[in-house]
């Protein structure tokens, strides 16, 4: 008796457990617009004179087109003081993530690495922990020639350790091509 | 089907008496030529005697059925070693070997077959196939040792079989040289259907659902399909009960890498309701585990979950045999942080330093970036027996795959906290149909035809790796077996027509012009084994197979943070052809067993990813870009094992697997073969080594060569170095009041705390492997009848 009592509630479960059985294709939701950044923009203004902007910009992102990359064009003997910002011009109209990027500063760093006749970069500003940010900066040309300033935006760096441009993580590593005249 | 009768046993049996009596008294003499008898008794478990018990003797046309007493007697027996074979239909076939001496006198105890229709004498799907596909058996016991590692890992003891993994948690099985698309992975005779195109999907099946476990090599079985380029893998669950009562097991396991918990169980219920007999079984497995250690750091967020459950339902009326089943596997795989890699430079420095950052603590919690991925499979399997011509199946089931991947990286922003958005969510829905015929033309040809007709569904609802898709397949197949029951040969031979259309879904302009696409061609395998003696047979088996290029090979595009590398598809790809050729050989006698598979395999238009010179430049860097691209090959490779049982008491074996593979066009090595491998395994039993409930003390060493067959250029990093790697195992039975048969054992897993480094793991650059882990494991069998 017991065992047909025990057995009718075994085959019952069987039932119930079929019935919740099924997992269905769910229907795509739209994928949250996460941010992108496309474009490096780095503006040098001489103590004198107009200031220029350069761009290296991808606009659809990996893969398809290749970027467009502009040669920096800089008077020798000069300096400029250059203000970099990040642009997201995938979209419309376009967003400047720069404004998101002061907002969380301690968590980012701006890096300048230089090759050729391209002068170093001194960075003049500061995140709210009084660390360097790397958005606003400094450099004074000497001799012409041709050389690389290679910009990199750090996540999360060590902004500490000794090398702290070689620490977090990279959300952005463009190469701009340098001429001096 | 039946061998030749004797006439009937009682005036058989009479004279057999006397003769045994004659000899007796006339003494030894007569036994120097073939005169020996041999008289057997066939009972079941409680000793009452089984009449119409078939018994056949291997590569001889002897044999007979036992008579109403259940005994058979033979007579002019030489001094030789005879394999017998006893089948009944509703009881498990058994074989046994064994040396005749002199006038012998052995009683045969058969147990009840576990499927409950009458006509069928076998388990499973496997075993139909017979000698004449490559295939090899992962016995029980080390099933259980392994299975809380996963079915790839349990795979991994046999022979032929090696890994490729991603890090410690994901594991895919690699045969004869190939993995993924082209090794076929089912799950109770149905094709599991997946996202198992990407190296670092794991497939999802969860090992303690099963009760055995089975690898065919080559183009085996035309049966499954015909694009098991590498080989199949059959997970079989175990038979449903076939007495009435309740039974079952609990598993509970322990490691300490990762402080991993497992508990598993399962539960057998047969219950007749009027006449209608109804067998059901519910089982499930919960894994619980954190963050694995190697010898030097912890590897932080590699803490893994499993939720698995499944059922069975059965019932047989007349001549049907009806079964549902039904499993559902959900796991959370954490990925090493820091594998996940920004961008080329951010490799180069994780390369260079070879280890993690940090030292890493120990912790559960999983965070990113992590998969979860839930699959679930329900099928409806009919068997109706057609009397003398065999029998039909039809398989009906659906299945539902859904993959979550959540990066560690954003293109911008804050990673939100919770685990709403993944950034890529893979869906696949296949419903598949079977219809299989079997049917014996006569006692020596025996065939099988059937249709398979599979529509799939995938969706692609975040992240852009692969479009939206839909997939027809159909195929139709024939195969024959000739077995003349005298005779040393048997022959199979099979083939096999497929078509399959792919419909991409997806509005991307640029894949308009590959909207539809339609493949089809022939497969076939030919075979014949030759029994040379009645210890060793060997299999000679050739086969033609084809596999169409995946979604992933047509159209990827984009970077691959798994791999922080580029890769492009290219939807002008063609199906590849592979012809692969094999020999297999066994031999058994005395102290000694050896197997052996050697292969050499031709794979026309192998689709693999080729590097391009020029890296492609991204926002976020330079990354090195490969293209999806066509070769020729050909792959060539031998494993075996070799087992010296020399006492009672102690055991040796010894395996080791060789695989060589080259890219014939480019007339260099092919990319991520893997290495020599060898193994000595030590076995020491305490107590008799045949008996099922012996305890025994293990070592296995592991020498793993260094791989330097590869081509230049094609890697971040050179192959690691070769290794050296001790587990011991320590397995026993302990009997109690409460419990007839606990199984207890004891394992220490890189017992030596090695470092070391796999070749086939894709994490290599950044980690070692695990160190030592102790695995505590325990096994309850409960039930009565």
């Amino acid at each position: 008796m017991k065992n047909q009592l025990f057995f009718t509630f075994f085959f019952f479960a069987f039932l119930v457990f079929i019935s919740f059985s099924c997992e269905k294709d769910t229907t795509g939701d739209p994928d949250n617009e996460s941010e992108l950044i496309t474009t490096v923009s780095i503006t040098f203004t001489p103590a004198s004179g107009a200031a220029k902007s350069f761009k290296w910009a991808d606009k659809d992102g990996a893969g398809g087109l290749a970027p467009v990359i502009e040669t920096i064009v800089l008077a020798a003997n000069t300096s400029y003081t250059i203000s970099t910002t990040f642009l997201d011009e995938s979209k419309s109209p376009v967003e400047n993530i720069t404004a998101e990027i002061l907002e969380e500063s301690n968590d980012h760093l701006v890096c300048y690495a230089v090759s050729g006749s391209a002068p170093a970069v001194q960075i003049t500003d500061q995140d709210k922990k009084k660390n360097p940010l790397g958005l606003a900066g400094t450099i004074k040309t000497t001799t012409a020639g041709n050389g690389s300033i290679k910009v990199s935006l750090k996540h999360t760096p060590d902004k500490k350790a000794a090398t702290p441009c070689s620490t977090g993580e990279t959300d952005v590593e463009v190469t701009f091509p340098v001429t001096i005249n | 089907m039946s061998f030749s009768k004797i006439i009937g046993c009682k005036y058989g049996c009479f004279l057999g008496i006397i003769l045994l009596f004659s000899n007796y008294l006339l003494g030894q003499e007569l036994h120097s030529s073939c005169l020996l008898k041999l008289q057997m008794a066939v009972v079941d478990p409680q000793g009452k005697p089984l009449a119409y018990v078939n018994v056949g003797v291997l590569g001889q046309s002897l044999g007979g059925s036992t008579n109403e007493e259940g005994i058979l007697l033979f007579k002019n027996l030489c001094k030789d070693s005879y394999s017998f074979q006893f089948s009944r239909i509703g009881w498990e076939a058994y074989e046994i070997t064994f040396l005749i001496e002199n006038d012998t006198s052995i009683q045969i105890v058969l147990r009840e077959s576990g499927i409950m229709l009458d006509k069928i004498t076998v388990l499973g799907d496997g075993d139909k196939l017979g000698k004449n596909t490559i295939k090899e058996v992962l016995d029980l016991e080390s099933l259980r040792s392994t299975m809380g590692f996963g079915l790839a890992e349990s795979l991994k003891q046999l022979p032929g079989v090696q890994t490729l993994n991603t890090g410690a948690s994901i594991s895919k099985p690699i045969i004869q040289g190939l993995h993924s698309n082209r090794v076929l992975i089912l799950q109770n005779g149905v094709r599991q259907e997946g996202q198992q195109w990407g190296s670092e999907h794991a497939p999802e099946i969860d090992p303690f659902l099963s009760t055995k476990i089975q690898v065919i090599k080559g183009a085996g079985s035309i049966r499954y399909g015909g694009d098991a380029l590498g080989g199949i893998i059959l997970v079989e669950p175990p038979a449903l009960r076939r007495e009435k009562g309740l039974d079952g097991e609990v598993h509970l396991q322990g490691m300490s890498n990762g402080k991993l918990g497992i508990l598993s169980g399962q539960l057998n219920g047969n219950h007749s309701f009027g006449n209608l007999p109804v067998s059901g079984r519910i089982q499930g497995t919960l894994k619980n585990g954190g963050n694995l250690h190697t010898p030097d750091y912890f590897m932080n967020n590699t803490g893994v979950r499993e939720e698995n459950f499944s059922w069975m339902l059965g019932t047989e009326k007349n001549n049907l045999n009806s079964t549902f089943f039904y499993s559902r596997y959900f796991s959370i795989l954490g990925i090493l942080k820091d594998a996940h890699i920004g961008n080329l430079t951010d490799l180069t420095d994780a390369i260079e330093r070879g280890r993690p950052l940090s030292d890493g603590a120990f912790f559960r919690e999983i965070g990113r970036p992590q998969q979860q991925i839930l699959h679930e499979f329900f099928q409806w399997k009919n068997i109706i027996d057609l009397e003398n011509d065999g029998h039909l199946e039809i398989n009906l089931s659906r299945q539902f795959n859904r993959r979550k991947e959540f990066d560690a990286h954003r293109n911008f922003g804050t990673l939100p906290n919770s685990f709403e958005n993944p950034n890529i969510l893979f869906e696949i829905t296949t419903y598949r149909g079977e219809v299989d015929l079997e049917h014996n033309w006569n006692q020596d040809f025996h065939g099988h035809i059937g249709i398979a007709l599979m529509q799939q569904v995938n969706t692609t609802d975040r992240g852009s790796l692969i479009p939206d898709y839909s997939q027809w397949t159909g195929g139709v197949y024939y195969t024959l077996k000739y077995k003349k029951p005298a005779s040393l040969w048997e022959f199979e031979g099979g083939i096999r027509y497929d078509r399959n259309r792919l419909r991409i879904d997806d509005v991307n302009p640029k894949l308009q012009d590959f909207r539809e696409n339609q493949y089809q061609g022939f497969s076939g395998t030919l075979s014949s084994v030759f029994h040379f003696s009645n210890v060793g047979f060997l299999v000679f088996q050739t086969g033609s197979s084809w596999r169409t290029p995946h979604v992933s090979e047509l159209f990827s595009d984009g970077v691959h943070h798994g791999s922080a590398s580029y890769e492009k598809g290219n939807p002008y790809l063609v199906p590849e052809r592979a012809l692969n050729n094999s020999i297999h050989f066994e031999w058994q006698e005395g102290k000694f067993k050896i197997q052996s598979t050697a292969y050499y395999n031709w794979i026309n238009k192998y689709i693999f990813l080729s590097p391009k010179k020029e890296a492609v430049l991204t926002i976020r860097g330079a990354f090195p870009a490969f293209n999806y691209s066509q070769t020729n090959v050909n792959i060539a490779g031998l494993d075996g094992n070799m087992t010296f049982s020399m006492n009672k008491h102690w055991d040796f074996t010894f395996q080791a697997a060789m695989v060589k593979g080259r890219n014939v066009t480019a007339n260099d090595y092919l990319i991520y073969m893997p290495a020599n491998k060898m193994q000595l395994i030590t076995t020491y039993y305490l107590n008799a080594k045949d008996n099922e409930t012996h305890s025994f003390f293990r070592t296995q060493l592991t020498h793993v060569a260094r791989q330097r067959s590869v081509p230049a250029a094609f890697d971040y990093a050179l192959p690691p170095e070769g290794y050296l790697r001790l587990d011991i195992e320590f397995l026993t039975h302990i009997k109690n009041k409460f419990f007839p048969d606990i199984e207890l054992g004891v394992a220490l897993n890189n017992a030596t705390n090695t470092r070391y480094r796999e070749y086939l793991n894709r994490f290599r650059y950044f980690i070692q492997e695990p160190g030592r882990n102790l695995v505590v494991r325990l096994r309850i069998p409960f039930g009565h009848s």
